[in-house]
């Protein structure tokens, strides 16, 4: 059987159903204006929200990016909005032209969100936390007062790869 | 007085490392944190139950400007809880193996940071 969940504020309604095979499990097409849509399977997932972007990464530039930084603003009007626009800003410059996408992260234990930015293309076998685009970032992060108190709110992650290949890291 | 020594935690992942399965490498990553976290909440004297310890720990090191321990700290649980509860993404060795390296940095500088402490203490008193 498919019904449909709201997947944005705008009303937007998004299929979702169950697993034709035992064990059932529940899905929700996640929509994207960047890439196709796919299916996001929540209790396989607790570290994503329950709601739209669900897991959903977005590569910087697109529009998708904007919304997932709007969409975690909304629902967390305590973070001041130049602050995480000034924490983008240094992660772009000290990014040195890497690819970097975002994602709102669940802690599945203590019920928060987070906006999580990962930086790509890190080499494999390569320590990604000890490059200089790592260092350098979280020099400034924890430097700045105001970028220091997003610490836990804003977090930082470095994968190794191409954006476009990490779907080789999920199992389906 | 018994008391156990996180250390031993670190200890295991790299033992778990070496096994080839899975639900090793995201145990392993599991332990790694722990070993870390237990030493970082036990010098921050930290004796909260609930699961906002955790914020807590790190929040404490964060203030005492313990930037390589805070955001160690934040790094590995994040790790944890994709190893713990995320069951969708492949937890692959290199993943593990991240971690378990990074926790030994964390465990490094709460050493020193403990090492600091301690010499501080003995000066003042």
């Amino acid at each position: 059987m498919v019904d449909q969940v709201e997947c944005k504020p705008s009303g937007v309604l998004a299929a979702s159903g169950r697993e034709a095979e035992w064990p059932h499990y529940r899905w929700v097409r996640v929509d994207s204006k960047a890439q196709p849509p796919y299916k996001f399977h929540p209790c396989l997932n607790p570290c994503a929200p329950s709601e739209w972007p669900y897991d959903l990464q977005a590569l910087r530039g697109t529009e998708d990016w904007s919304d997932i930084i709007e969409w975690f603003l909304s629902r967390h009007p305590a973070v001041p909005r130049e602050d995480v626009r000034h924490f983008e800003e240094e992660l772009i410059r000290c990014s040195r032209g890497r690819q970097i996408s975002v994602e709102i992260r669940r802690d599945p234990e203590l019920a928060t969100l987070d906006l999580l930015f990962t930086l790509w293309g890190f080499a494999e076998g390569e320590f990604c936390f000890e490059s200089i685009e790592i260092k350098t970032m979280s020099r400034v992060w924890f430097a700045v007062p105001a970028l220091r108190s997003l610490m836990g709110t804003v977090g930082l992650d470095a994968r190794r790869g191409a954006f476009e290949d990490r779907r080789d890291m999920w199992k389906r | 007085m018994h008391r156990f020594d996180p250390d031993e935690f670190l200890e295991v992942a790299e033992h778990l490392i070496s096994r080839q399965s899975e639900g090793s490498m995201r145990s392993a990553a599991s332990r790694a944190y722990y070993g870390v976290f237990i030493l970082a909440r036990e010098l921050a004297v930290i004796g909260d139950k609930g699961s906002e310890v955790h914020l807590r720990t790190r929040h404490h090191y964060e203030q005492a400007g313990e930037r390589l321990i805070a955001e160690g700290l934040e790094y590995l649980r994040r790790r944890r809880n994709i190893a713990d509860y995320l069951t969708e993404r492949i937890f692959s060795q290199q993943d593990s193996r991240d971690v378990l390296k990074r926790s030994r940095h964390v465990r490094a500088a709460l050493r020193i940071f403990a090492g600091r402490r301690k010499y501080a203490h003995a000066a003042g008193g």
